[in-house]
């Protein structure tokens, strides 16, 4: 047997028992996802927004916190200026003036300082950081605090949808945002959310300042942050109809620049909480966390997988390249043969992997209302060109992981 | 944390990646079983002319060469149809191969006497094409090149060139023999009309330029 085709086998073997998994938890919990809960009390919350030459988006964000359906004496929105260079401070400056906001400036130290300086500052009993780039629906924040009623919720996170879907790479992201948002839903219901998301999260504010606010050093803070909730045996949950819009890379190299950091943040952020991988922590450590990292290695197979057909085609070409593409002797080999000659084992694997794939977007699109025929042809789009490239860009976060680790400890040695 | 939910997915995409592999094997016994009946009928071909020679031969009678002429146009649409179907076969290989190797052995066996029945209808029937013998390794790295070269050639003058393409690793006793008998110790190595042989990888028109000496120049591309 073909080394490929047994990675094949390991590989979809995974896919398959991981999508059935969740599969049986949703139709456990199918009556729970749209959970409409009331608000019996209203809490001081002050929303952060940490901003770095953000003076394109930084008015919106301000504005959606403005325009939220809840109490304004009960709300309390801080600007936390990082070190901007743009027109940023000025635009804030505005609304200061106005007293709808407050402005804190400080030099330039990365976003979660720029939090933390914030969570000093804030005087809400919940705290809500929400990226610049991001703006809160009117009615999200009210939804999502009425999950704070249970007393071991210490984080609520919105669903996260992509502002802007104008270029196809957008649309792709758009497909994926609406995908990851029932699986956030999903791991919420096992309490193992594994990354709380920058735009528009909750936090109980006494459990953020017991942790000691976010970690600096952490390419990935919300992710970090997330680990240490659940060591400290908080939950998280997720509000489906909390709406949070954002803004997503536009080009491949920015897109590739998030991702390699969002993988590389996971890996480093794994390696540093280790000892999660136990029993003590239930599904997230004991099932999800593994299933994730098994997944970065499972992306590598199925690249594989791909290049194969990708390297005949090659050989093809090379073949004829050598002939100075005289194909007119060939043009009689035209004829296509589709018959069981045809039919080929890893042809169907893909092809059982593509319908979970679209079983799942179904799922997902039709609890958002968001399902339309063109996004169903985005989504198969995507799955043949935007899988294969997040297959490349944790590949990347693989080896920058190991990079990493290596010039650290080269560091530590010279030291 | 409840085993059970944890083992009734495994349970599931167990039953389900078993019906799978049952999947795999009912393909691939539908593959070797089509395959085997292509052998068979180019078995039965076989036959039919070896008998014909046969007949000829105690009966001293003068060989009708437009019966072979037609007999050998036959086979070789039908091996050609069968190396395709084997080529497909190897370039969607499944999980299950069981009888992939037994059918090409019993392919190459059956090239093997086409060619000596070529070889032989050449001589009593005065034809002008030329036979080659193609001697590959499954790992040589200039085989899969020199596999296309003599197909490009072969397609440009599909009644003129015949070629026999033989592998080394399927460890079948005549090709040893054959290997033993023209001394090859090089992959590839051509051997054409059975006497001249060439060893090692001959480029485009290296190879052009054997087949005008062979053919006497009366080939197209010469």
């Amino acid at each position: 047997m073909d080394i490929l085709i047994l990675l094949a086998l390991i590989a979809n073997f995974y896919l398959l028992y991981f999508s059935i998994f969740w599969l049986i938890t949703f139709f456990e919990n199918n009556g729970r996802i749209h959970e409409k809960k009331k608000l019996n009390r209203f809490p001081l919350v002050s929303i952060v927004i940490p901003a770095h030459n953000e003076e394109k988006n930084i008015k919106n964000a301000i504005e959606s916190c403005l325009n939220l359906n809840y109490p304004k004496n009960k709300l309390e929105v801080i600007v936390v200026n990082d070190g901007s260079t743009d027109r940023t401070v000025e635009i804030c400056k505005s609304y200061e003036e106005k007293g709808l906001i407050k402005l804190i400036n400080k030099e330039r130290g990365g976003k979660a300082s720029a939090l933390n300086l914030g969570l000093k500052i804030a005087k809400g009993e919940i705290f809500a950081c929400l990226d610049a780039d991001s703006i809160y629906a009117k009615d999200a924040l009210i939804k999502m605090l009425a999950y704070f009623d249970d007393e071991n919720v210490a984080t609520v996170t919105p669903v996260i949808k992509v502002k802007e879907s104008s270029n196809t790479l957008e649309k792709f992201q758009y497909i994926e945002y609406l995908i990851n948002a029932l699986y956030a839903k999903l791991y919420s219901f096992l309490n193992c959310i594994y990354v709380i998301p920058g735009p528009g999260s909750l936090y109980r504010k006494e459990v953020l300042e017991k942790l000691g606010g976010f970690d600096e050093n952490s390419l990935t803070e919300d992710m970090e942050i997330t680990f240490r909730i659940h060591k400290y045996g908080f939950w998280i949950k997720n509000c489906f109809d909390a709406i949070v819009l954002t803004s997503t890379p536009k080009s491949i190299v920015n897109l590739f620049k998030q991702r390699l950091r969002w993988n590389t943040g996971f890996l480093e952020t794994l390696s540093k909480h280790k000892d999660v991988l136990s029993r003590e922590y239930g599904t997230f450590g004991t099932f999800l966390l593994p299933s994730v990292l098994i997944g970065l290695v499972i992306c590598l197979i199925y690249l594989l997988i791909i290049l194969k057909p990708f390297y005949n085609y090659i050989k093809s070409f090379y073949h004829f390249s050598k002939i100075n593409f005289d194909i007119f002797p060939f043009l009689g080999d035209f004829k296509i043969n589709i018959d069981v000659f045809s039919i080929n084992t890893l042809s169907f694997i893909f092809f059982c992997a593509f319908l979970i794939y679209i079983l799942y977007f179904y799922l997902a699109t039709k609890h958002q209302n968001e399902f339309t025929k063109n996004r169903l042809k985005d989504a198969v789009f995507a799955s043949i060109i935007y899988t294969p490239l997040l297959s490349v860009f944790a590949l990347c976060s693989l080896i920058n992981f190991v990079k990493r680790r290596i010039k650290r400890e080269k560091d530590a040695w010279k030291k | 944390m409840k085993i059970q939910k944890y083992a009734l997915p495994f349970l599931l995409a167990f039953l389900i990646f078993i019906s799978g592999l049952y999947f795999d094997s009912l393909l691939n016994r539908v593959k070797t079983s089509k395959i085997e009946q292509s052998v068979e009928d180019i078995k039965n071909s076989l036959v039919n002319v070896e008998l014909e020679f046969l007949f000829m031969d105690v009966m001293k009678e003068q060989l009708s060469c437009n019966y072979f002429r037609a007999e050998l146009s036959k086979m070789l649409k039908e091996i050609d149809d069968l190396m395709s179907k084997l080529e497909r076969y190897e370039e969607n290989k499944g999980i299950d191969t069981t009888g992939f190797i037994e059918a090409k052995k019993s392919y190459t066996l059956s090239l093997v006497k086409m060619w000596l029945i070529f070889e032989k209808v050449k001589k009593i029937c005065n034809e002008n094409y030329t036979t080659v013998l193609y001697f590959y390794t499954k790992d040589c790295g200039n085989c899969p090149l020199q596999g296309f070269y003599l197909t490009y050639y072969k397609k440009i003058e599909p009644d003129k060139i015949m070629v026999f393409a033989l592998e080394k690793d399927l460890n079948l006793q005549i090709i040893d023999s054959m290997i033993y008998n023209y001394n090859i110790t090089i992959y590839p190595t051509l051997v054409i009309n059975g006497k001249n042989k060439y060893e090692g990888f001959k480029e485009r028109d290296e190879l052009a330029e054997i087949f005008c000496n062979e053919t006497n120049k009366t080939l197209v591309f010469c």
